[in-house]
């Protein structure tokens, strides 16, 4: 994987922890809530950056779709925090990716080493707050890792 | 509508597996015979370190020794796996795990190998959760 693809598959990840913090915070309320839109608005800046990065590699940033299909359905508080470390744990794997294909001390590398931090941080605090098993399959001791 | 399945259980339907996969992957990271095996040494040094800080069986000792196995050690030596080259081991430049998190960040920006970045940066990434964790 090149950097600029790379780069291209973080910007899809990236739209769809948009979309999908929108349909987890619709379920939520209170602390979660401003969590989720709190996350929501994190994720739609690094998404607008790795854009900007993946144009200057020659790349085209992926536009973001209408809508897209969750990996289960999300019907209450409990999948909704399911979605959020879902999708957290895609995007670890994601930085994972962009940290790997990225030269050393490039603006793609330390962007992606910093979001691989946050998405286990924030992976690990919606783990710790779901009581469904559906996303918690991947490995926290060491996040991004591919299978 | 478009799949947001695939992207979003590729990682996140990781299975037990995982561990093994870390052993092979890490074998031939450490082989890198430059700046970086120098720094992986370092890290897989924190990560002993770290480990005798722990009771076996507790989950952070588990979480130390997968990493300490994914940088291609095991916890009978902070060296390197069987038929990988001997380096120099430094010291690892943290003695908690909250402070190895800036040290691992940083080895992980400058590390030349992109899979060994990867797993500097998970490590890095892990620590800061089980920082969090702790009193």
């Amino acid at each position: 994987m090149t950097e600029a693809e790379a780069l291209v598959a973080a910007v899809d990840t990236e739209n769809q922890a948009v979309y999908g913090y929108g349909l987890a915070g619709a379920h939520f309320a209170g602390r979660d809530r401003a969590d989720a839109l709190a996350a929501l608005d994190t994720h739609r800046t690094r998404r607008d950056l790795l854009a900007s990065l993946a144009t200057r590699h020659g790349a085209t940033p992926p536009a973001a779709a209408p809508a897209y299909a969750p990996p289960f359905p999300v019907v209450a508080v409990a999948s909704a925090r399911s979605l959020c470390t879902a999708i957290e744990d895609a995007c670890a794997g994601a930085a994972w990716d962009l940290v790997a294909a990225s030269r050393p001390a490039s603006q793609s590398r330390s962007l992606a080493v910093a979001w691989l931090t946050d998405a286990a941080v924030a992976a690990a605090r919606w783990r710790g707050g779901a009581r469904s098993d559906q996303s918690n399959q991947s490995n926290p001791d060491l996040p991004g890792q591919p299978g | 509508m478009t799949d947001l399945e695939a992207r979003l259980t590729r990682r996140a339907l990781l299975g037990a597996g995982v561990l093994v996969v870390a052993g092979c992957r890490t074998a031939r990271h450490a082989a890198a015979p430059d700046l970086d095996t120098t720094t992986l040494s370092a890290a897989r040094a924190g990560e002993v370190a770290l480990l005798s800080s722990y009771a076996e069986g507790t989950p952070d000792h588990a979480a130390h020794l997968a990493h300490l196995r994914a940088l291609g050690g095991d916890v009978s030596s902070p060296g390197p796996s069987p038929g990988v080259t001997p380096t120099p081991s430094g010291p690892p430049g943290y003695t908690d795990v909250g402070s190895s998190v800036p040290v691992l960040q940083a080895a992980a920006n400058r590390a030349r190998a992109g899979a060994s970045a990867a797993v500097l940066a998970s490590i890095a990434a892990s620590h800061t959760v089980l920082a969090a964790r702790r009193p």
